[in-house]
């Protein structure tokens, strides 16, 4: 049955990496994510695990691929200065494949912004972060379970297709305290990455031609680089044009091509609704409690809540446009995930952005106000 | 009463909100088998402007976890009042701590003053005042049973040693016992 505890979203974070069998993690504070250092500095040496303060976000990053290639399931966590100064080594991860993840408590920004107030301006920053075609896993929680539950699937999602995944959450989720099961290792599923199991002297670490390369271990009897240049199967540098193509394409549809497996989204009260919310993170709240206001009131209002924000779940987006008379979607930015919707809408319904960076969250009034307006 | 209860604790950073604030909310998760959210607002500074925490315990699932309609809101500083008063919705009340607050004089009737500063002295440190006003909650509201309230107090104070504990069980009662005489009062 798991452990009935009242805790933070950023201490569920770290307990959630632990069960998935995350023993590593490098960071450098910084609200409003600095708990999950704090209780990961704790918890971690419990378990036999390793904690690094380090001395920049840069060092960071740097520090997980590297504990990552020697074994360990590695983490990080950080907020929009740090996910920028990270930038570069995720970069890093994703070209060399190294399985990751890092964790964004988002605060408002841009640059410094307010260091406790919420925000959802990284969502765009987690997509196109890094240069130079990719794709990246990010996933997003709106509940302190989420945070134990999903950052389990966030460590699977990166064991299993051999990337970094960005664990997307904000200072509303982050610092809220609620009740969340700490489930036994028994009710979880934990995927671990696919080992070489071959002759030493033929393993390619970058040989995907049956399926995904399995990745080896730094100081094991298989002898690999990893390079974020373009390389080789075998990690070596190379810039053959038909080699460059194909690496490129690869680090897209190793991923783009299982959106299926990859999509989470919640469906609440669609069967039946006119109006329909679409949204994500901590702003999932305000709509789910719009929705119960609105439909206390006779208006018919579901709620789509994207959970895997990147690759975004076109499919199930589509769905909802197809059936709306009009689709609503509150971000806590300018209005960075609303083309994601605008771009799936054959009908032409109304796509109603409902925007906000005065870094307080969007009230449920506030949507339901935008909703009532299109009714009326 | 309806089936959810909302209530702000509210004052300036340093004040320990967040810790009445979560120790009420963890009382009624776990003890009582609640749900229950504490959320909270601070400035990016450590200390000395407006912060909160936003206390929510129900019968029902929370979807959002700020306080909306207040059952009850508490002013420890003159900051925090400047920005509820008047301003608590119909079923809400306001009570400040009359040491630390200036009322204004157009709300009076509508709102309380309880010398919290006073009665943490009296309890035996100045700093016990947000168990005070952890009790005094509990107390108007009716919101965590006495035994998941002790549970938390003896939980987060055990370190520091019985005497601590005892201090601040102190403190929640004489917080509890004021709460409920002005629930009383105003029922």
């Amino acid at each position: 049955m798991g452990k009935f505890r009242f805790m933070q979203g950023n201490e569920a974070m770290t307990e959630g990496a632990i069960a998935a069998g995350a023993r590593f993690y490098a960071g450098y504070p910084i609200t409003p994510s600095s708990e999950v250092a704090e209780t990961s500095s704790v918890r971690l040496p419990q378990v036999g695990g390793t904690y690094i303060q380090m001395e920049d976000e840069i060092g960071s990053m740097a520090a997980l691929i590297g504990a990552s290639v020697c074994g360990k399931k590695a983490y990080t966590a950080t907020s929009g200065p740090g996910i920028s100064l990270m930038s570069e080594n995720l970069g890093v991860a994703m070209m060399g494949e190294v399985p990751c993840v890092v964790i964004d408590v988002q605060r408002s920004g841009p640059s410094t912004g307010l260091a406790t107030k919420p925000a959802q301006g990284d969502v765009m920053q987690t997509r196109w972060g890094t240069q130079g075609d990719h794709s990246i896993i990010v996933l997003s929680p709106s509940s302190v379970q989420d945070c134990f539950d999903l950052m389990i699937t966030a460590f699977n999602y990166a064991e299993q297709y051999r990337t970094p995944v960005i664990f997307l959450s904000e200072e509303i989720i982050g610092h809220l305290r609620e009740q969340v099961i700490i489930r036994d290792p028994e009710e979880i599923t934990v995927v671990d990455r696919a080992r070489p199991a071959g002759d030493p002297k033929d393993y390619r670490v970058y040989d995907h031609s049956q399926g995904l390369a399995p990745l080896a271990t730094f100081g094991s009897d298989y002898i690999f680089k990893i390079n974020a240049t373009m390389h080789d199967e075998k990690g070596n540098p190379s810039a053959n044009q038909e080699n460059c193509e194909r690496i490129v394409r690869h680090l897209s549809e190793k991923i783009e091509s299982h959106v299926k497996d990859i999509s989470i989204v919640r469906r609440y009260n669609l069967e039946d609704a006119e109006y329909i919310i679409i949204t994500y993170g901590g702003t999932t709240r305000s709509a789910l409690s719009a929705m119960q206001k609105g439909r206390d009131a006779g208006l018919k209002i579901g709620v789509l809540q994207i959970v895997t924000l990147w690759p975004a779940p076109g499919a199930e987006i589509e769905e909802v446009m197809s059936s709306a008379n009009a689709v609503f979607v509150p971000e806590l930015n300018l209005g960075q995930y609303i083309s994601e919707v605008q771009k799936r809408n054959p009908r032409n319904i109304p796509v109603i952005g409902i925007n906000k960076t005065n870094s307080k969250p969007i009230f449920p009034a506030e949507i339901l106000e935008k909703i009532k307006e299109v009714a009326d | 009463m309806s089936k959810q209860k909302e209530v702000t604790i509210s004052g300036v950073g340093g004040q320990g909100m967040i810790l009445s604030g979560t120790l009420l909310a963890k009382a009624a998760a776990i003890h009582d088998h609640k749900k229950a959210t504490l959320s909270s607002e601070y400035g990016v500074e450590t200390r000395g402007t407006f912060a909160k925490s936003d206390v929510i315990v129900s019968d029902e699932e929370i979807y959002f976890p700020d306080v909306t309609e207040p059952d009850l809101v508490v002013c420890l500083h003159q900051i925090a009042y400047a920005r509820y008063s008047g301003k608590v919705g119909e079923k809400g009340v306001l009570i400040y701590d009359s040491s630390e607050v200036t009322p204004d004089l157009a709300q009076a009737g509508k709102e309380i003053g309880v010398d919290i500063t006073a009665e943490a002295k009296k309890a035996g440190h100045p700093a016990t005042a947000n168990i005070i006003v952890m009790g005094m909650i509990s107390g108007y509201l009716d919101l965590v049973e006495p035994e998941g309230a002790e549970e938390q107090i003896r939980e987060f104070f055990g370190a520091k040693g019985e005497k601590t504990v005892q201090m601040n069980l102190v403190a929640y009662d004489n917080g509890y016992a004021i709460g409920k005489n002005l629930g009383q009062n105003r029922e």
